[in-house]
C-alpha cells in the first residue's frame, strides 16, 4: 500500500486521492464515495439553478425553435457520460487491475465534478 | 457535425482581406472564431492518433487470462466520442445565448476552438503524465 502511494507520488499531476481520506483501502474508497456524493449534489443544485432561468427564458421568448433548456440539458448530460469515460481512461492509464483503481475512479469524478460546478455557476441565468 | 461547420465555414472561406490580429466588426469576429476552430480541430486530430497509439501501445500489455475489462484504446474511444457530443451540444447552447444574432456564430467558433484546445492538453496529458 506505502509502496503503491509512493509510486503514485512520483508521478506528476496523477489523477489526486482525496487527502482527507485515510485508513484502510475500503475506508478510504467509503471516504471517497461521500466526498464524490457531495460534489455530485452540488452540481446538481447548480444544474437545477441553470434549468429554471432557462425555462424561464424559453417561455418568455416562445419562438417555435428548440427550447434552450432541452439543448442544454442534452449536453449537461453529455457530460455526465463523458466524466465517466474519461475518468475510467485516467484510472485505466493510473492503476489498472491494482486496487487504488476505484479510488483513483472516483477522485477524478470529484474533481472533473467540482471543475463544472465552478465552470456553471457564473453563467447561472445566462 | 463537422461536415456542417465545415460547410458554415466555407460561405466566408479564406478571405484574404480579414486580419484576425485586428478584429474589427463583427463579421471577422465570426470568420476568426471559425478560423481559430479550424486550427484547434487539426491539432486535435494530431494529438488523438498520438494518444490512440500510445493506448494501443499499453494494450499489448494487457493478459487476457486476468484481465477482462475493455482495452486502453476502447475505453479512450468511448471518451472520445462521449466528449464530441457534450462539445457540440455544449456549444450549441452557447451560440444560442445570442440565437439569430450577429454574435452567434462568434460565440459558437470561440466555443468550440477552445474546449477543443482543452480537449488536446487532456489527450496529451494522457501519454505524458503516466
Amino acid at each position: 500500500m506505502f509502496a503503491l502511494l509512493l509510486a503514485l507520488a512520483t508521478q506528476p499531476e496523477a489523477a489526486p486521492i482525496d487527502a482527507d481520506c485515510g485508513g484502510n483501502t475500503l475506508q478510504m474508497v467509503q471516504c471517497a464515495n461521500r466526498s464524490f456524493d457531495r460534489a455530485d449534489r452540488e452540481l446538481k443544485l447548480v444544474w437545477e439553478e441553470i434549468a429554471q432561468a432557462l425555462s424561464d427564458q424559453d417561455r418568455r421568448l416562445n419562438d417555435h425553435r428548440e427550447p434552450r433548456l432541452e439543448i442544454a440539458r442534452t449536453a449537461h448530460e453529455a457530460w455526465l457520460a463523458f466524466r465517466d469515460a474519461q475518468c475510467a481512461v485516467e484510472a485505466d492509464s493510473e492503476a489498472r487491475g491494482g486496487t487504488m483503481y476505484p479510488l483513483i475512479y472516483i477522485g477524478c469524478r470529484t474533481e472533473m465534478t467540482r471543475a463544472r460546478v465552478q465552470q456553471l455557476r457564473p453563467t447561472l441565468g445566462k | 457535425m463537422i461536415f456542417a461547420s465545415l460547410l458554415w465555414l466555407s460561405s466566408i472561406a479564406n478571405d484574404p482581406s480579414i486580419d484576425c490580429d485586428n478584429q474589427r466588426y463583427q463579421v471577422e469576429m465570426n470568420y476568426c472564431a471559425g478560423k481559430d476552430y479550424e486550427v484547434a480541430d487539426v491539432a486535435l486530430n494530431a494529438q488523438w492518433k498520438r494518444t490512440v497509439a500510445e493506448m494501443r501501445e499499453r494494450d499489448k500489455t494487457i493478459d487476457r487470462r486476468y484481465d477482462t475489462q475493455p482495452t486502453h484504446y476502447d475505453a479512450l474511444l468511448a471518451a472520445q466520442r462521449a466528449w464530441l457530443t457534450y462539445r457540440d451540444q455544449h456549444c450549441l447552447n452557447e451560440g444560442f445565448a445570442a440565437r439569430g444574432g450577429s454574435m452567434a456564430p462568434m460565440l459558437h467558433g470561440g466555443c468550440m476552438a477552445r474546449l477543443t484546445k482543452a480537449r488536446t492538453a487532456e489527450l496529451q496529458a494522457l501519454v505524458e503524465e503516466y
